[in-house]
């Protein structure tokens, strides 16, 4: 799917230099679902910033499905981005004026689909993740939990292949933790691989990979046995 | 507590600089342009208030009725032979003055100058409140060859030596001799007064005519009357009189005949000549005035929407701070307190910087309006109040909403990530009101604009291009050369054709009329304009039936002593419908009889020759040649060499006149003067709708800036989800589209309907069309966006983790 080669990112402010990833090296596979650990600032959002093509690197080379991405323009990025991946946040990132079906449908909206389609898609990812009795109802009517299968719903609604998902039960207590990791097991094994950073070694279980990550470097890769 | 208030309101505004000047300046720019409207309506309203106890000065004037009885129109001045015999004879008259106007040309020392005469009579220092800075009043005036000159042309002519006792030379002709001196006249009057002489002054012996007939007006006659005069009773008595002592042919004969008499005097109060006399190209009118304070108070108040607007989102930027004081203790009263103080504070500079700013523009302001404005008004105790108070108010209500909104916002909500909304849907009404008036007021001005260049270009049924008149033809010692003039003037180079005429375009309007009957025994009164033969074939007049006079046929010009029409006259198009006729081509070779049973061939009929402005109608006129009433020499030049044309023009002149300075003009330049009024207008509302733009635009770029960071969020999201930067600049080029949209649904009816009363006013009017209204909301709608653009594109083309990762 996605193989990472001697990236690194600094970031200049006046004076300082920051090295937030320093020549990290990783590869996942198609159908993959890694977990990316480590404590505050070791660059796990860095990554998954330059994985998720809203960053770019600094130096070294990023293949995404065959392709060096590493120098592309911000539009044909945000061309492969809109295609490919989609996004789960810990704070959820809908939009507060918009209501549960056009904060997914919004995913639709820049893919040149016919409105009748969107719908259409719209209500069935709806059902998957069992929000369709609140489709009409704005975010802040809605728990974390609901919220966040809501952004769970926008992420996969555009048949991304793969999910970043960037600590998506941070924000929620733990019974609806465990919902939303469930939810993301579900469709990691219809085929969509699944990033995701986290700082619960709980929910890093439910993936089959943890990457470890200290100061900007991989520390150690921990591959957990086949169920 | 209160140091720390004011720290924390210095530091805030130094943080968001931007804002703080725009909210600072967009004010003071609004404060400015209401002070310099404000100045301007008081100096219109400041007219003739100056004239000691002026409640009971009155104008003199008369309706004047037609042989059927008719009433035909109203002249704001009655004869001025009739003013001493009135006065005489009614107590109730306490003073009295004509004010009748002429050009002339005072020599001294081999120099000519110009000058402006008022024929005024002696009461007029005590009637109009002038002390003389230097000779008697009860005798300045006695003497016919006496001159009391207003000092700045005492100084124009005699430097700083005394002018006292003087003697000068008026046309050329006879010597006056200055018998005082008085201050300027004020600016502020409706009277246009120059230096003044006596009745008996050989300058009314250039219209003899006038110290005897009571068929003459000349200026106006303003009179004082005695304390407790009933104006209705007064003036019933002033016609009763007028029927015993009048001319038999106004008064009695028609009487007898059960027709009313021609004339019925009234009174006016003098003050109110200014603003609702009728006509006028330096008049005023209160529904103007209105309207100027009305736009003046819309700028005020769409620059205190934008402080108010911005402190509001100004506001929601500080919650955190408020939040936290909160949180510490601070109650609401002590929130609302601080914002209140911070937002008069800033009012308070903003009012200082708006006074600098009107002292700054009022120079090019006051030129722009032809008006001698003075700032002096802004320092009156009256004023400084207002503004002080004004401040209070304006400052309370820009800094009370957000005040309130910041003390009613609850920490808690803060503090688990909501945020609060309120303020948004008042926010986008006043930003909807403020373009509204953005947009009525430009549509106006380009209406304005608009009909004004109509009436410019209007067809004036002749060529004014080229032509140029000499004035002051009428003078005795001009007329009697005025052949001899037209000869060596036609004989210059660059001169093409020359004439002589009664009537041409510009501030005079001399009018005369006399009764015409025809053989179907139909009477009119028609205007009556003397031409010489080559006149009406060098205009071009547009002829519709017969032929125009001509020079080869001596019959044409034959006038019988002190007839008032030739042998032959030429009518226009109005008149033929007057006299009755079906057709142009009915009326030629038809009689008609003018006063004194003057018998006169129609041989031609032209289209009526537009010499005044649009808004008066042409009169039913008929042309005819005579010498006795030339007022204008009247010629084609060329085109080529047009200085040395006129230098040489100017250089004949003075060959026959030494004396005598030329008066000039150009045709059309007496034209554009017409509109001087309107272009006045045109220039307040263009200064209006600029300041408004300039206003609104500030107001928006800040609200622009504010909004898209609060919308950083929501752009974050769409960009992750893969919207394109043109994507995002729709989105927001569309929120600022709305408001401006709306406005328009508003200001488009209401500047219908204003407009298409304003247009009523004109003879000859544009049509409205939606093309202005289109014009103004888009010109809005593009300045709009220019100003938002950059904000925009910024915000675009960020990085959307920066919004998503930062709550």
């Amino acid at each position: 799917m996605l193989k990472l080669h001697n990236l690194s990112k600094v970031y200049r402010t006046d004076e300082v230099e920051t090295a937030a990833l320093n020549s990290v090296n990783i590869e996942i596979e198609s159908g993959e679902f890694v977990a990316i650990m480590g404590p505050s600032g070791c660059g796990k959002s860095t990554l998954l910033n330059i994985v998720g093509m809203l960053d770019t690197p600094s130096s070294g080379d990023y293949v995404f499905m065959g392709e060096n991405v590493a120098r592309y323009s911000e539009a044909k990025l945000s061309n492969i981005r809109k295609q490919n991946i989609g996004f789960i946040f810990q704070s959820f990132n809908l939009i507060d004026e918009l209501s549960v079906e056009e904060n997914i449908e919004l995913a639709l909206l820049y893919h040149n689909i016919p409105a009748s389609e969107r719908r259409a898609r719209v209500e069935r990812v709806m059902d998957k993740v069992g929000i369709a009795h609140r489709a009409k109802h704005m975010p802040s009517q809605l728990s974390g939990g609901q919220q966040q299968r809501v952004a769970v719903a926008r992420a996969v609604v555009g048949d991304q292949a793969m999910i970043l998902a960037d600590e998506p039960t941070g924000n929620l207590d733990s019974a609806h933790g465990q919902e939303v990791m469930e939810m993301l097991q579900a469709l990691n094994e219809e085929g969509t691989t699944i990033v995701m950073v986290t700082h619960s070694p709980a929910h890093a279980d439910y993936a089959r990979r943890t990457i470890n990550l200290f100061d900007g470097h991989v520390v150690t890769e921990n591959l957990r046995a086949a169920v | 507590m209160f140091k720390n208030y004011a720290m924390t309101a210095i530091r805030n505004l130094l943080r968001y600089k931007q804002y703080t000047l725009i909210n600072i300046f967009g004010l003071a720019v609004g404060l400015a342009a209401c002070l310099l409207i404000l100045l301007y309506v008081h100096f219109e309203l400041s007219y003739d208030q100056w004239i000691p106890e002026n409640e009971r000065v009155m104008k003199f004037e008369t309706r004047m009725y037609d042989k059927g009885g008719n009433f035909v129109y109203n002249s704001d001045r009655i004869p001025p032979v009739t003013a001493p015999i009135f006065a005489e004879q009614f107590p109730e008259i306490e003073l009295y003055s004509r004010f009748l106007n002429e050009s002339v040309a005072l020599a001294l020392d081999g120099k000519a100058f110009e000058q402006r005469l008022t024929v005024a009579d002696p009461d007029v220092f005590e009637l109009m409140g002038i002390t003389l800075l230097s000779g008697d009043p009860a005798t300045a005036l006695a003497a016919p060859d006496a001159i009391v000159l207003p000092e700045s042309d005492a100084k124009r002519l005699f430097g700083d030596s005394p002018a006292l006792g003087q003697v000068v030379k008026v046309d050329g002709t006879f010597p006056v001799k200055v018998t005082g001196v008085m201050p300027d006249w004020p600016a502020a009057s409706d009277l246009n007064v120059g230096a003044l002489v006596p009745f008996s002054s050989p300058v009314v012996d250039y219209q003899p005519w006038v110290r005897t007939s009571w068929g003459s007006f000349w200026g106006p006659t303003y009179i004082r009357l005695a304390p407790g005069t009933d104006l209705e009773a007064f003036a019933n008595d002033v016609n009763e009189f007028a029927r015993r002592v009048g001319p038999a042919d106004r008064y009695q004969e028609r009487l007898d005949e059960g027709v009313r008499a021609s004339y019925e005097f009234h009174f006016t109060k003098a003050i109110d000549a200014h603003l609702k006399g009728e006509g006028g190209d330096d008049r005023s009118s209160m529904v103007h005035l209105w309207a100027a304070g009305v736009v003046a108070f819309l700028i005020l108040g769409i620059a205190a929407v934008n402080v108010a607007n911005l402190g509001t989102m100004l506001a929601l930027k500080r919650v955190r701070e408020v939040a936290i004081r909160k949180a510490l203790g601070a109650n609401a009263r002590q929130l609302v307190i601080q914002l209140l103080t911070e937002a008069v504070a800033l009012t308070f500079v903003s009012m200082i910087i708006g006074v600098a700013l009107a002292e700054l523009m009022l120079p090019t302001f006051g030129q722009l309006m032809d008006r001698d404005l003075t700032s002096g008004l802004i320092y009156t105790p009256f004023m400084l109040s207002g503004l002080l108070g004004g401040t209070l108010v304006v400052g309370c209500i820009c800094g009370l909403y957000p005040a309130l909104v910041a003390a009613r916002f609850r920490p808690v909500e803060y503090l688990t990530g909501m945020k609060p909304t309120i303020g948004v849907w008042f926010r986008n009404s006043l930003v909807v009101l403020q373009f509204a008036a953005t947009i009525g007021l430009l549509v106006t001005c380009l209406v304005v604009f608009m009909q004004a260049r109509y009436a410019r270009s209007l067809d004036k049924g002749f060529q004014s291009e080229q032509l140029v008149g000499i004035s002051g033809i009428s003078k005795p010692m001009v007329l009697e050369r005025e052949k001899a003039l037209r000869e060596s003037l036609s004989r210059l180079p660059g001169v093409e054709e020359v004439a002589a005429s009664h009537d041409m375009p510009d501030e005079n309007h001399y009018t005369n009329s006399s009764g015409i009957r025809t053989d179907t025994g139909v009477e009119k009164s028609l205007r009556r304009v003397a031409v010489s033969a080559e006149l009406l074939p060098m205009m071009k007049a547009q002829l519709l039936a017969g032929r125009l006079f001509s020079v080869d046929r001596a019959a044409d010009s034959e006038v019988e002593k002190d007839a008032l029409a030739s042998a032959t006259v030429v009518l226009n198009e109005k008149a033929v419908n007057e006299l009755g006729f079906d057709r142009p081509e009915d009326a030629v070779g038809q009689e008609i009889y003018s006063p004194g049973d003057v018998r006169s061939t129609i041989i031609g009929v032209i289209a009526n020759l537009r010499t005044r402005s649009a808004r008066s109608e042409p009169m039913g006129t008929y042309y005819w040649v005579g010498p006795s009433e030339f007022r204008y020499v009247v010629l084609k030049v060329a085109p080529q060499n047009m200085p040395e044309t006129l230098a040489a023009i100017d250089e004949a002149w003075r060959g026959f006149f030494p004396e005598l300075p030329i008066k000039r003009q150009f045709a059309d330049d007496a034209f554009a003067k017409y509109y001087d009024t309107d272009r006045r207008q045109g220039w307040l509302l263009l200064f209006s709708g600029g300041v408004m733009v300039v206003i609104a635009v500030m107001g928006l770029y800040a609200l622009a800036a504010l909004s898209t960071e609060r919308r950083s969020k929501e752009i974050g999201i769409r960009k992750v989800l893969g919207a394109r930067s043109l994507n995002i600049v729709q989105l927001l080029l569309w929120q600022f589209s709305l408001p401006v949209l709306v406005a328009n649904i508003i200001a488009w009816p209401i500047a219908w309907w204003g407009l298409g009363r304003w247009l009523e006013g004109f003879v000859d009017r544009i049509s409205l069309t939606p093309l202005p209204f289109l014009a103004a909301g888009l010109g809005v709608l593009f300045i709009a966006w220019i100003t938002i653009i950059g904000h925009t594109l910024k915000v675009a083309r960020s990085n959307p983790i920066k919004a998503l990762r930062y709550e």
